[in-house]
């Protein structure tokens, strides 16, 4: 029987991981997510997880420690978050390039300087290109849901997957989360790893090769993470038969008439469907897409979703400088040569912790749907709020 | 491409992944001129003897310098060995005992067998078996010639008989020579038989007539010495003699080695005027290829891998094998790969080993990226890179 507990998004997470019976948990903490290694190193003291927990010296030891035990058949665990993600940079690249079936949380904070340990997803969205699968959670239920989704689409295509919570609106916010039941969670992904590194017969993993099997093994894996958006469309759909939720590549809330619709990846959507509600009692059709996935990147998704819009605003939480918002840009090259001629604004209203307040947002957008944005605009549709003056 | 793994994986020896497509350079084993051979009048191919010796094949070792020297037991006891004085193993503590590991492969490697079959090249005949005249006898008698060696004396070897015991016992002379002539199936007219000869003159037969004036020529009756068998030759031979080579007319004993690399000479001469090319070339090649190209340098060794040993053995002789193995194992054999196995170790790519005979190198075409790696850690610069 499935329980429900209190639960912030950290203590979520880690009873995810305790749940998915990880074998190795490698770990380093940091601001906000030292809660999820701090509760999984108790759940192994008091012999509740079965598995190795792995003081490292940085995270950079703690992701190379779970690509060793991936690759020798364990499943792996790890969480961390900023600076704490950006350090561990290098050996993302060799987890999705040697194919390793790892989760890892990331709990969604800015990067330094100036110093700031609020929420902020620069860290996440900086390692876009990594071959990293990224999900974007909704809440605290959507925390410990999504992990164990992740490990049944990691598994099965083999690639590592993100999973990442906005800092403190989830890692420090409780919320009631319904846990699974052990055996039913045991069901849906049974441990099937089957050990890469055989003593028995030794082999090189990952070594040099010529350009035509490095673009070959490229091509394989680009299109094996486009695949994984159909793999966890089915692991998503197999998780709401076993345990009544689902965590859907897309969220939409009344997207179907909307002439602007709102877009967030994270936990603010909750906030952008006040905002929507409240731009439709002003009479303008507004709708709110969520975007959990950003890689696999569920373009078609997004373009059936948003098929009628006239304009998309993306609330940002992080920025390229130079370009602008990294999200917007995904959906500008996502929308490329679909028919309609979105209109694409950036609205940086969540930087640095930033609250994302319905009000603020609905007027922002009714704005710019009336061709008069508040902020300063450089003709770049990027528009910026709460700016000092 | 949809059978390639998740990530390469290769078990083993990364077959699949021809790396030797981004060669430009390739490394190559060049027996190069130690300083040794380049030093030597007969080109004694010391690394190559030494590390045969080493591998315990004294068979092959003694094969290899009987190709070039006829009397290695003699020039390992009489030799000035000026290959001592280039040895470069002197700039890390003192030279090799060359000539000590020649005289004890002399005297203690089993005796070859002579090559099967008849002589069928044309008959000659070489008056004076001094050391001149046994290497010339020698090296025609290994290019088939059917070759009468004709002395005065009772044994082989001219001067070289009239040495006192110490510096070359009859024993030690009479094991060479006979190895020589086993070798190189030589017909002897020596002694008695010679007298018979100068009495009834020479053989009509023959095509080639060398004759070595640097021999000892004994006290003889009127008419009965070898300038006087030489003075009765008939006309429409080939004739030989070692005038231009020996201006002085004679050879000391430590000049043994020079004497022997005349007789060389004049074999190659020979071979050439009586219009046997293939052997002539072949001879010409022995002689000429401790010449070509310059000898390895010091610069060249890497000093940096050796280390330096205590003082070698004294006296002329080894006491043991263990000694001579002991001493032919300080040779830096420069220029000459020893199969030391550095490079092997070195190679990123396990593109060098050893051939199946396990007696050379070999480079593996396929996956050799041409880094040159092997020919910077090749202590001794027998590999180099080459285009």
């Amino acid at each position: 029987m499935s329980t429900n507990k209190l639960l912030t998004g950290t203590e979520a997470a880690a009873h995810a991981a305790l749940l998915a019976r990880v074998d190795v948990v490698p770990a380093y903490p940091i601001t906000p997510q030292t809660v999820i290694v701090e509760t999984l190193a108790e759940m192994i003291g008091r012999g509740e997880l079965d598995a190795a927990y792995i003081n490292v010296e940085s995270e950079h030891s703690a992701m190379a420690s779970c690509i060793g035990a991936a690759a020798a058949g364990a499943r792996a665990f790890t969480a961390t978050s900023s600076q704490g993600l950006a350090l561990m940079h290098e050996v993302l690249h060799y987890a999705a390039n040697g194919r390793m079936p790892i989760v890892m949380v990331n709990a969604n904070r800015a990067l330094a300087p100036p110093w700031n340990l609020y929420c902020d997803q620069s860290d996440s969205l900086a390692q876009r290109d990594t071959g990293w699968l990224q999900y974007y959670c909704a809440d605290c239920q959507d925390v410990m849901d999504s992990i164990l989704v992740a490990y049944k689409v990691a598994e099965e295509v083999s690639l590592p997957v993100m999973i990442n919570l906005d800092a403190f609106y989830l890692t420090h916010t409780s919320e009631a989360v319904e846990l699974p039941d052990q055996e039913a969670v045991d069901a849906f992904i049974p441990k099937q790893l089957k050990a890469a590194l055989d003593t028995e017969h030794p082999a090189t993993y990952g070594n040099v090769c010529g350009p035509e099997l490095y673009t070959s093994i490229r091509y394989n894996r680009h299109y094996d993470a486009v695949g994984a958006l159909e793999s966890w469309q089915r692991a998503s759909q197999a998780y709401a038969q076993a345990f009544g939720r689902s965590c859907p590549p897309l969220q939409t809330y009344k997207t179907e008439d909307a002439e602007t619709i709102l877009v967030v990846a994270g936990s603010a959507s909750g906030a952008l469907r006040l905002a929507v509600d409240q731009m439709r009692e002003q009479g303008h059709a507004a709708g709110m897409v969520r975007l959990a996935m950003l890689r696999p990147f569920p373009g078609e998704m997004i373009a059936r979703a948003v098929g009628g819009a006239k304009r998309l605003v993306v609330v940002e939480r992080g920025v390229s400088s130079g370009m602008g918002g990294i999200v917007g840009q995904e959906l500008r090259a996502g929308m490329f040569g679909h028919p309609g001629g979105l209109d694409i604004w950036s609205l940086f209203a969540g930087l640095g912790g930033k609250d994302i307040v319905p009000e603020e947002i609905a007027d922002e957008a009714l704005a710019i749907a009336a061709g008069k944005p508040s902020g300063p605009e450089h003709g770049d549709h990027c528009i910026w709020t709460g700016l000092l003056p | 491409m949809a059978a390639l793994p998740k990530v390469p994986i290769t078990s083993g020896d990364m077959v699949y992944n021809r790396t030797g497509l981004w060669r430009y350079l390739m490394p190559a084993v060049q027996e190069r001129t130690a300083p040794c051979q380049a030093a030597c009048a007969l080109g004694m191919p010391s690394p190559s003897f030494i590390n045969d010796l080493l591998r315990n094949d004294g068979v092959q070792a003694l094969g290899r310098v009987l190709a070039v020297n006829p009397l290695p037991g003699v020039t390992g006891r009489l030799c000035y060995h000026p290959c001592q004085a280039k040895c470069l193993r002197k700039e890390l503590d003192q030279s090799l005992k060359i000539q000590m590991l020649e005289r004890h492969l002399a005297d203690t490697a089993p005796e070859p067998a002579a090559a099967p079959g008849n002589q069928t090249g044309p008959a000659a005949a070489v008056l004076g078996a001094g050391p001149l005249g046994l290497g010339a006898a020698y090296f025609l008698g290994l290019a088939g010639l059917e070759v009468t060696l004709i002395d005065p004396l009772e044994q082989p070897g001219g001067f070289l008989t009239l040495l006192e015991p110490g510096k070359l016992s009859p024993e030690a002379l009479g094991r060479e020579s006979a190895r020589l002539i086993g070798l190189a199936k030589l017909k002897t007219v020596m002694g008695a038989e010679f007298a018979a000869l100068a009495a009834e003159g020479p053989d009509q037969g023959w095509a080639l007539v060398i004759h070595d004036q640097t021999a000892h020529a004994p006290d003889s009756a009127p008419g009965q010495s070898l300038a006087d068998l030489a003075a009765r030759l008939p006309q429409g031979q080939i004739r030989l003699d070692s005038a231009a080579l020996c201006p002085g007319g004679a050879y000391k004993a430590s000049q043994v080695a020079l004497a022997l690399a005349a007789g060389r000479e004049l074999a190659a001469q020979a071979l050439s005027a009586l219009g046997l090319s293939a052997q002539s070339d072949e001879l010409r090649e022995l002689i000429e290829h401790p010449r070509a190209g310059e000898p390895v340098k010091a610069e060249e060794i890497r000093y940096d891998l050796f280390e330096a040993a205590g003082p070698g053995p004294e006296g002329d002789a080894f006491a043991s094998e263990e000694q001579a193995l002991a001493e032919a194992g300080r040779c830096l054999s420069c220029g000459h790969c020893n199969l030391c196995g550095r490079c092997m170790v070195f190679c990123p790519d396990v593109s060098l080993s050893v051939n199946p005979q396990g007696s050379a190198l070999q480079v593996d075409e396929m996956h050799c990226k041409g880094c040159g790696i092997c020919a910077h850690e090749c202590p001794r610069r027998a590999l180099v890179m080459t285009r």
